[in-house]
């Protein structure tokens, strides 16, 4: 295998951490959206929580794209 | 502006190179041996926050107890930060606040003058974002030896913990500690960069035929709008992460 394909390869495998980080970002929204339908009032308080962790879950795969990076242009 | 023959990387290293932007030298100055140059990079670092600065002090120039214009406007914002950050530090921790509110109005700001045409991208480079959570870093660490004293290794530590297990949990809390300026600026750089490099490749798109070229831009000024977003959802991130490191060293594991 010629080493291009091979880093195109390499690429395509780093990103795989995409599909837990899409399951993550949907429980973390689908949780937010049950507990406001079941309690409104509570949004203030939990809606500063669910910034975080979808900033923690996009971070990693931000991360994930960045070793892509990594491999596909070094 | 941008007609100087030297450029290079801030911080380049391999990749880095290859999707980060790159400085312009406008005012080539040197002392001795040490580079002083002005380029676009510190040009834009330096006058975006000096507006709002200038913004800030003439809304608060001559307070009143009935706000009237510019007044208004600059108590809602930093009103609106100091309930968020008041909520995680408390009345002990508030005099840190204004210290936070800078920290959000200057990544803010860089963040939307990435999107302005013209401007550099300050955000999307290495050197910034990893001086300004080195910055938050060190404050998390004097902060922590000046409330704890000699008991500051003792956070590390969660109380009432099998004696086998502290060693390996201090290992792990002491990586994760040090970890975190790494990971603070790498988040806001990647997302910046990751940004502008999906607008790059949307705006490839404008070569195709003229019915590609209208959908190509009107996805680039939907992903504008959503950059928009993404700006002031970082810089919202950056400064409560590091509130929330704040407040994590100096109420430790107290409630």
């Amino acid at each position: 295998m010629e080493i291009q394909v091979a880093k195109i390869f390499g690429a395509a495998i780093a990103i795989v951490p995409l599909f837990g980080v899409a399951i993550a970002i949907g429980q973390i929204y689908s949780t937010l959206i049950s507990s406001v339908a079941r309690n409104p009032s509570v949004k203030k308080d939990v809606f500063p929580m669910a910034i975080m962790g979808f900033a923690f879950t996009e971070a990693i795969a931000l991360f994930a794209m960045l070793i892509a990076f990594l491999i596909l242009f070094n | 502006m941008l007609a100087a023959g030297k450029s290079g990387t801030i911080l380049s290293v391999g990749v880095m190179e290859l999707f980060l932007n790159k400085y312009h030298i406008i005012f080539p100055f040197f002392l001795g041996k040490f580079d002083f140059s002005i380029s676009d990079f510190a040009l834009t670092v330096l006058f975006v926050p000096l507006i709002v600065a200038f913004v800030m002090f003439i809304g608060s120039r001559k307070m009143s107890y009935y706000p009237r214009g510019l007044q208004n406007f600059v108590e809602i914002v930093y009103e609106a930060c100091y309930n968020v950050f008041y909520g995680y530090l408390g009345q002990r921790g508030a005099k840190y606040i204004p210290f936070l509110f800078s920290l959000i109005l200057f990544i803010f700001l860089l963040n939307v003058a990435n999107l302005i045409p013209g401007l550099f991208a300050c955000t999307s480079q290495l050197a910034l974002t990893l001086s300004l959570s080195l910055m938050v870093f060190l404050l998390v660490v004097v902060i922590g030896f000046w409330e704890h004293g000699n008991k500051f290794w003792q956070t590390f530590i969660p109380p009432d913990l099998p004696f086998v297990l502290k060693p390996f949990l201090f290992i792990l809390e002491l990586f994760s500690f040090l970890i975190r300026p790494m990971s603070l600026a790498l988040r806001l750089v990647i997302n910046m960069v990751a940004g502008h490099v999906m607008l790059h490749i949307i705006g490839s798109f404008g070569a195709g035929i003229w019915s590609i070229k209208i959908l190509a831009i009107a996805i680039s000024s939907i992903l504008s709008i959503f950059e928009l977003v993404v700006a002031a959802l970082q810089a919202y991130v950056f400064a409560l992460l590091s509130c929330i490191y704040i407040a994590d060293i100096m109420h430790g594991h107290e409630d």
